[in-house]
């Protein structure tokens, strides 16, 4: 994949004043403690919330919306997988972000006994998936939750937080209503997602029209991931990546399914027009740059999964400094350790 | 989208027959993400109109292949204009 760093300070030309150009592909993680219910110093406003929810509205208004919603079956049966794999049962967990419902139609009643979803877009909620936990639908945004502390056992969100603006502050939420030794599941979409078109895009317009503007979304890099989450107060984090590459007949197919998934652009910085020579001219360097042997083109999407556990006494502690009964060294020699162990039992 | 609904819907129509007339081009599209292709080599530096040339032949394939669908020259897809009016910042349609 091309990445000539020097060449995109050469021919960035920002179309909306006051976007530092660093701010680009990489989210800054603010420094500083911050209080749960309060900013973040130095949040980001990148995206327009309210578009978002309109956005998502929509989408969920379309005539035949399961169409569009294989990225997120697949993302939600696997964080489902992720909560079976946890030998525990949750009595009350929450749904952030939920669309119409993708995670709680895997689950079953022993495993989660109320689900609450909550989601910007009430047309999603309306539309939900039937599952056999009982829900409550509540519409609220992921940065502005409204439960007390301490609820829920349980939280899972799947591939919404990557619109959201304050991300650590998100988290913090995240963890101010999670129950001691409850644990969050989340999945977010990663750095590399949509790399070709994001390539073929800046490459188009540079070629067409002299400069680009960003049209794919910034992601958090999977380094900051790590730190948001002990920050926010998160212990024993699981952070893993997965790549999902979907193939299309070509780059408007690939536009209007992200369109209808809700996923459209919604930052502040975004150009108000794409012209159609730029989309034409884009569409056939993605294909020349980037088709199957079959004529598709791929499109990867780079999911985050990331596991989170709120301290509680009863959880794993790191050993204290100085009280190792056995040395490294002696690993060849396990099995007779752990037999003599056994034995003095 | 909700207040110019038919524009809106006009527009959706005639961009979602873009693949077609896309597919029926093939050849000129290669050529032109080829030349895109090359200049992100390294020592290569893309700058605007650098397949300009490419580009054209693929816009008057796109405009005849929209005329054979429609009988008649859509207003948008003009024939390539003199060079000196591709100069224009805003481009042409």
């Amino acid at each position: 994949m091309l990445r000539p760093a020097g060449l995109w300070r050469l021919l960035w030309r920002p179309w909306a004043p006051g976007v530092p150009a660093e701010n680009l592909g990489r989210r800054k993680v603010a420094s500083g403690v911050s209080i749960p219910g309060g900013p973040s110093p130095r949040a980001l406003n990148i995206f327009d919330r309210d578009l978002k929810r309109k956005q998502k509205n929509w989408a969920a208004r379309q005539p035949e919306p399961a169409k569009f919603d294989y990225l997120r079956e697949e993302v939600g049966s696997r964080i489902a997988d992720r909560v079976y794999d946890i030998t525990r049962d949750f009595s009350l967990a929450l749904d952030l972000g939920c669309g119409r419902g993708y995670i709680a139609q895997h689950l079953n009643k022993e495993t989660v006994g109320k689900f609450f979803q909550t989601d910007i877009a009430e047309n999603a909620l309306k539309n939900s998936l039937e599952t056999e936990i009982p829900t409550v639908s509540v519409l609220a945004d992921e940065e502005f939750l409204p439960f007390r502390e301490n609820t829920f056992d349980l939280v899972v969100s799947s591939l919404s937080l990557h619109w959201v603006n304050d991300l650590p502050r998100a988290l913090e939420q995240i963890h101010y209503v999670l129950k001691p030794d409850g644990v969050f599941i989340g999945a977010m979409f990663g750095g590399d997602t949509l790399y070709e078109l994001r390539c073929s895009l800046q490459l188009a317009e540079t070629e067409r029209e002299g400069g680009f503007s960003p049209h794919v979304s910034p992601f958090t890099a999977i380094s900051d991931l790590g730190h948001l989450l002990g920050r926010a107060g998160f212990n024993t984090l699981t952070v893993d990546t997965d790549e999902i590459q979907v193939n299309y007949p070509g780059m408007f197919e690939l536009m209007e399914d992200l369109q209808g998934m809700g996923e459209s652009n919604c930052s502040w910085n975004r150009k108000a027009l794409l012209h159609r020579d730029t989309m034409l001219a884009a569409a056939a360097v993605y294909r020349e740059m980037y088709r199957n042997e079959d004529g598709s083109v791929p499109a990867t999407y780079q999911i985050y999964y990331m596991i989170g556990w709120k301290y509680h006494d009863s959880q794993a502690r790191p050993a204290e400094r100085g009280s190792a009964t056995v040395s490294f060294g002696e690993l060849g020699k396990i099995n007779n350790l752990m037999s003599q162990g056994k034995k003095s039992q | 989208m909700s207040a110019n609904r038919a524009v809106w819907g006009r527009v959706r129509s005639r961009l979602r027959a873009f693949p077609e007339h896309l597919a029926a081009c093939g050849p000129e599209a290669a050529a032109y993400g080829r030349c895109v292709q090359a200049s992100t080599a390294p020592g290569g530096r893309l700058s605007k109109d650098l397949c300009a040339r490419e580009f054209e032949a693929l816009r008057s394939c796109f405009a005849a292949a929209l005329t054979a669908e429609r009988g008649c020259l859509g207003h948008q897809w003009r024939l390539p204009p003199p060079p000196q009016l591709l100069q224009s910042p805003r481009g042409l349609g």
